[in-house]
């Protein structure tokens, strides 16, 4: 759970029984190792910009995540987010201040945030100050706070 | 709009412009402009209108403007043209991707008579 980046636990887990049999085999090239190849990659250069960051439903976080890509909230954060993309799913509660670039609301959001592009899905309920240049609300969200635009 | 039957409706044409407290008992709707209150079962504002004042309807519909107090008991849609600023009451909201909302939101309960 230390290094959990992303949803790639299952990943992991293959990871070491792989990694054990090439130790047995004493075959640290062995093209068994190339299957996680990918997922390795993701965790270091820019490949991690393009994929999600997850906090998966049931992980509570409390303090600030601060970095440039994107960010998927299925769990609890308390705290303030910096990112370029805020996706906060339908299970996801988001208490803080937020600055990204877009931000999708399909969960819970209390707090204040800025951002560009905002949308707000129907089975969201949003209470916050909200600046935005854009702005898409479907039907049936709950939204309370003050919007302005910039 | 129910162009047969217009009992209660009040239309505003483009390029007119109202001053005072209007009370519609169904459909009013609004390419002009009005300025003072407005009170209606329905309240359509289409692309060229203008509202301003204190704005109360079951369902508000906006393509056009909105000012100050805009209060909607039962839905509130913004359309892609449409802005809405000041003090702003609904049960239920939609906001079209463009639209403009600016001001204090607040949820009310939905009144379930129409």
């Amino acid at each position: 759970m230390f290094n959990r980046k992303s949803n790639q636990s299952d990943a992991q887990d293959n990871d070491f029984t792989e990694d054990i049999d090439s130790m047995n085999d004493s075959l640290p090239n062995d093209p068994y190792d190339q299957s996680p190849a990918p997922e390795q990659q993701a965790q270091s250069g820019l490949t991690e910009l393009l994929k999600p960051s997850v906090i998966s439903e049931g992980f509570e976080f409390t303090g600030d995540v601060n970095f440039q890509g994107t960010l998927n909230v299925d769990g609890l954060v308390n705290g303030s987010i910096t990112v370029q993309n805020l996706l906060i799913g339908s299970s996801g509660k988001v208490s803080g201040s937020i600055r990204a670039t877009t931000i999708q609301v399909r969960g819970t959001f209390t707090g204040d945030a800025t951002c560009q592009d905002l949308t707000i899905g129907g089975q969201a309920s949003v209470n916050a100050q909200i600046n935005y240049s854009s702005l898409t609300i479907q039907r049936g969200a709950m939204i309370q706070g003050e919007l302005t635009k910039s | 709009m129910s162009s047969d039957n217009q009992n209660g409706c009040l239309t505003v044409g483009e390029g007119v412009a109202l001053k005072g407290n209007f009370v519609v008992p169904d459909i009013a709707s609004i390419s002009g402009t009005i300025e003072g209150d407005l009170t209606a079962r329905e309240i359509l504002i289409g692309p060229t209108g203008v509202l301003k004042g204190n704005i109360v309807a079951e369902i508000i519909d906006i393509r056009g403007e909105a000012y100050e107090n805009i209060s909607a008991k039962k839905s509130l849609f913004i359309r892609s043209s449409g802005k809405v600023t000041g003090n702003v009451e609904f049960s239920e909201i939609e906001v079209e991707k463009g639209g403009n909302l600016q001001g204090t939101l607040t949820k009310i309960n939905g009144s379930s008579s129409i």
